[in-house]
């Protein structure tokens, strides 16, 4: 009796064991899947050390180029040492992957993080300088204000991908003429926008697109406070909000009045990033970055072909300063990063180095991006075919040299300009108040959390 | 006079009733429908009730798009909902077995420590549970989407409340026979459990099946996503592609539907029952 | 061991053998186990780590009750609680209210027609939460979605729930009505079915009216389950996630932002240590604990009349 029940407490435990070697753990996790595409160096003295690499998933060709360039990284004969093995992550997936493998500490060596948050990651501690494995030659190519993005207590701790403005103009021509409209003659101040709107407004297109409320107006506002106001919403040395000035109230009720007079939908009809309604007819107008060009020639062609891009209105009507931010993509250092070399390596090959290698990157992006780097700008600029490019033309002379850095300081403040926003257009406070209100906000965000130390 | 005054009544509740069934079932329809239109209808303006022509493009998109996981992600969403149930239902059934008939020391504690698993709530060991399995190292695994929620005290009261009910005869003659008492669980209790089994398995299913923020923390390895993994992510692309979208959320709604469907006899009787508890 | 109520329990018993001691233990050690190391563990490692600045990388501290502290003053934890507080006072009694007047139709209802009015309201309870936001969001789609096509129709403003409060917050508890009323109307229907018809024989011989049939009879014998389910719906509603969550992202103005995104969105956030968001986990544990505490007392005590 004894000996049965014993060989079913062994049964039992069998079954525990065989669920759990099902899993399958592999502690190294996140390498496996890529593994496979090591390639054979032909070579079996030299053993290639691995890098491991996390990028974003963007658009479909974005990848794919990456993919490629990836592989030809470990395929080219004078990289020796690295064994590039690179993942792609979802936008959406993104922070839980990171916080799950930084818990596990299995974080990558280098990945894809935007300007925004590299300051801060440096900050925490997250991140380390990569001064020392990038050639220096590659940081003296960079523009000055992006240098100024990666930079913290006089180091680098990123390199610069591209730059985007994050607020362009998109409207559609065909819809210009229709409503009498010249497409020629984009609105160029606030009224006009709203005016224009008006007349695009039919019972299924909406006249204008803009961020919805949340995250969206969060960021996509910052150069509208640039515009309006002349600067953001912490003074220069971080010690109290600046957001109750005359700017700001004139922002705050002119995004009210793009409410009230009904030129945008009453909810936004896609992500502020998104220019699928747009695409499918919805919007005549829509604020986007410039990588809405990019998903257009991509997803809507046709689209495209009567669609033109402009600078973001301005309140006088004049064009000559900042409408729009410039945020982006840069590569960078894990703190705990095994392979710090190998990492530099494949970052100064893939960015820092060959101009026609970088060049390529923004040709297949149909120039909706734009280089960070000098020399790279340059050598896209003696193409002919770059140079025709209307669109990129406007962007890249009318935006981009007047866009600002995207602010370093914390999120929590930008979204209390989203706060003010929502109070005023959804619970009506007056601009006034609200504007008080998110000042009150935003010092007790900086006593509580001590923001002047913070800054870079 | 009372008569007709309860048939006027039961007219209608009728009445009532059958708005109700629409009000709860019609959007399962509409979603279904979407699934079937062509791309352009699903969104159009003005409205179009019924397909003009019923095509499965949705269907086809979302399963042979080379950029959709989605029928790998039914694959071992399938795989991790079945084989849970199945654990779900012998861990705690063997439980409260040993809590119902067997006497032993410590019982009493151990019995408090587990009823007092159930004042915890979820949200609370989320994340340090989430903490704990990545530092196991067992993240991506099928055994962080199945073991640890495995064990439920609810389920363990529920099966020891109908074990207690069990007549000791059964029990008697089996344990005269020589039976041990892990076979008389074996042999005796389980056959004679069929309706806490299902209720608890169905259950166990649905949990599993429908569990979203634990496998959205542990799982990023796309060949164990999980299929409300993929739902969740088509949030962000919300007004775009109904159509696939829709598509996908018919046949995660499909199959638990059936399941209930096959069982429900066992499923309202066992509401029933525990209700009267 | 001979004592009253040591008999009682042991009544379905046989007595047990010093071998069967060992047979017990093994049988209850894959739950046990199960529970310690999911359950008990993080518990005990989020209580402990909520006293500390622990993240990933850095060293830890002990910060005493800093976090909590923190956590406390966020205006968007208070303002979560709020919405929670709201999102109770809302869902409780309407899901209770509606659950147990259907019960009663339900209850006229016989054969064949009576099961299917049954099993098809219990359909919605076995969607995922993910499943009916997303064909919710579909249905209010600002521009083409059913339900402000028809407004259209009808000459009446579009719904743009993503953008009023009030509407955001409707749309989210018509998702989680939609699920949970099912389950709640037959859960009452069981209830009902379990009152003796001859309580309402009497009443009715004593020339008491619906009304006070309803007062004195319904009412009391269901005591139970008004506590069982309120208590259900109370800790579920304080929990709510993934509905808000895919619907309104919490929006907008963070009207319908609960505690558990407030928590989960911490926690993905870099920029908070992890103990900060443990701390509001802990908080939630207590806030749950007392609400069903107080649901718990307030109906026994009222409805204890009967007892």
């Amino acid at each position: 009796m004894r000996k049965k029940r014993l060989s079913i407490l062994a049964l039992v435990l069998a079954a525990m064991f065989v669920f759990s070697a099902c899993g399958g753990t592999s502690p190294s996790g996140t390498s496996t899947p890529t593994d496979s595409s090591k390639p054979d160096t032909g070579d079996p003295s030299v053993t290639k050390k691995d890098v491991v690499l996390w990028n974003r998933i963007f658009e479909e060709w974005n990848q794919e180029y990456f993919q490629r360039m990836g592989e030809e990284f470990n395929a080219d004969p004078n990289n020796k040492t690295v064994n590039l093995i690179q993942e792609f992550v979802p936008g959406d997936a993104w922070d839980e992957k990171m916080k799950s493998a930084q818990a596990a500490g299995t974080a990558p060596d280098t990945y894809v993080q935007n300007y925004g948050n590299v300051i801060w990651g440096a900050a925490q501690g997250l991140l380390q300088p990569l001064d020392d494995y990038v050639p220096q030659d590659a940081w003296d190519d960079l523009m000055d204000n992006v240098k100024e993005f990666v930079s913290y207590k006089g180091k680098y701790y990123a390199y610069p991908q591209l730059v985007e403005p994050a607020i362009v103009l998109f409207y559609r021509a065909d819809l210009f003429e229709q409503a009498g409209l010249d497409p020629n003659k984009p609105p160029k101040t606030w009224d006009e926008l709203i005016e224009y709107a008006k007349k695009l407004t039919t019972d299924d297109v909406f006249g204008l697109g803009i961020p919805g409320f949340g995250p969206n107006v969060g960021w996509a506002t910052w150069g509208w406070q640039l515009q309006a106001a002349g600067h953001l919403a912490l003074s220069d040395d971080w010690t109290k909000a600046t957001v109750t000035d005359q700017g700001y109230v004139d922002f705050v009720n002119f995004w009210k009045r793009l409410y009230d007079e009904k030129v945008v939908p009453e909810q936004p009809l896609s992500d502020y990033t998104e220019m699928l309604p747009y695409g499918q007819g919805a919007l005549a107008m829509k604020l986007c970055g410039s990588w809405g060009l990019g998903q257009l020639a991509n997803d809507y062609p046709e689209i495209l072909e009567v669609t033109k891009v402009a600078v973001a209105p301005t309140k006088d009507g004049k064009q000559d300063r900042t409408t729009s931010t410039v945020g982006g993509w840069t590569y960078v250092l894990d703190a705990k990063a095994r392979n710090p070399e190998g990492a530099g390596e494949y970052i100064y090959w893939l960015l820092g180095s060959d101009q026609k290698r970088c060049a390529d990157f923004f040709k297949v992006a149909g120039y909706s991006k734009y280089p960070p780097r000098k020399s790279v700008n340059d050598y896209i600029m003696a193409d002919p075919e770059a140079s025709k490019n209307e669109s990129m033309k406007i962007i890249s002379e009318k935006i981009v040299p007047y866009a600002a850095a995207e602010p370093l300081y914390a999120w929590e403040i930008s979204m209390e300009i989203n706060a003010a926003l929502e109070n005023v257009i959804l619970n009506g406070m007056s601009a006034e108040e609200a504007l008080k209100l998110a000042e009150q906000n935003i010092n007790k965000f900086i006593e509580d959390n001590d923001v002047p130390s913070k800054k870079p | 006079m009372t008569r007709r005054s309860d048939r006027i009544f039961k007219v209608i509740s009728v009445i009532i009733s059958l708005i109700v069934v629409i009000l709860c079932l019609f959007p399962l329809l509409w979603m279904t429908l979407a699934g079937f239109k062509p791309e352009r209808e699903v969104m159009a303006v003005p409205l179009k009730l019924l397909p003009s022509e019923w095509t499965l493009q949705s269907f086809d998109k979302l399963f042979n798009d080379k950029n959709n996981d989605y029928f790998q992600a039914l694959k071992a969403t399938l795989y991790v909902a079945s084989l849970s149930s199945i654990l779900v239902l012998i861990v705690n059934s063997m439980a409260a077995y040993a809590f119902a008939r067997l006497e032993f020391t410590f019982k009493k504690l151990l019995w408090r420590i587990i009823i007092l698993t159930m004042y915890i709530p979820g949200m609370t060991i989320l994340i340090s549970s989430f903490v704990l399995v990545s530092q196991m190292g067992i993240l991506d695994t099928y055994t962080v989407l199945i073991v640890p929620g495995l064990a439920s005290a609810y389920e363990i009261f529920f099966f020891r409340q109908f074990f207690l009910n069990m007549p000791m005869a059964l029990e008697e003659s089996a344990l005269i026979d020589g039976a041990s008492r892990f076979r008389i669980y074996l042999t005796i209790f389980l056959p004679n459990a069929k309706s806490p089994l299902v209720i608890i398995g169905i259950g166990a299913f649905l949990r599993y099946w429908n569990s979203f923020v634990w496998p959205v923390m542990t799982i990023s390895d796309k060949s164990k996503y999980q299929v409300m993994q993929i739902i969740r992510s088509f949030r962000n692309a919300y007004s775009s592609k109904f159509g696939v979208v829709m598509a996908a959320s018919t046949i995660a709604a499909i199959i638990p539907i059936t399941l209930f469907l096959f069982f429900q006899k066992y499923i309202i009787r066992g509401i029933v029952l525990s209700g009267i508890k | 061991m001979g004592s009253k109520g040591a008999k009682k329990t042991t009544r379905n018993r046989l007595p047990t053998s010093k071998a069967d001691h060992i047979t017990a233990y093994l049988m209850i050690l894959p739950a046990f186990a199960i529970l310690a190391v999911f359950v008990l563990y993080p518990l005990y490692m989020a209580v402990t780590k909520s006293f500390t600045n622990w993240s990933f990388y850095g060293e830890t501290q002990f910060v005493g009750f800093e976090n909590y502290r923190q956590v406390i003053r966020n205006a968007y934890f208070q303002k979560s609680l709020v919405n929670s507080l709201k999102f109770v006072l809302i869902l409780v009694p309407s899901q209770i209210f509606l659950a147990f007047l259907f019960a009663h139709a339900v209850k006229k209802l016989t054969g064949g027609f009576g099961t299917f009015v049954k099993v098809s309201i219990y359909v919605p309870t076995v969607i995922a939460g993910v499943v009916a936001s997303v064909i919710f969001i579909f249905i209010l789609d600002y521009r083409a979605g059913l339900v402000n096509q028809m407004l259209k129709v009808f000459g009446l403003p579009r719904m743009a729930y993503a953008n009023n409060p009030l509407l955001a917050t409707i749309a989210v508890c018509l998702v989680v009505i939609w699920l949970g009323f099912g389950y709640n109307t037959l859960v009452f229907y069981a209830g009902l079915l379990n009152i003796p018809k001859e309580y309402y024989e009497a009443a009715q011989v004593d020339g008491a009216n619906a009304f006070e049939q309803l007062i004195k009879i319904t009412l009391p014998s269901l005591k139970n389950i008004f506590v069982l389910v309120s208590i259900n719906l109370v800790t579920g509603s304080l929990q709510l996630y993934d509905i808000p969550y895919m619907l309104t992202g919490g929006g907008p103005a963070q009207t319908t932002q609960t505690p558990m995104i407030y928590l989960l969105n911490n926690f993905r956030d870099m920029s908070k240590n992890m103990g900060l968001t443990l701390s509001g986990a802990i908080l939630m544990m207590i806030i749950i604990g007392l609400c069903s505490s107080v649901v718990f007392r307030i109906i026994s005590s009222e409805k204890s009349m009967d007892a």
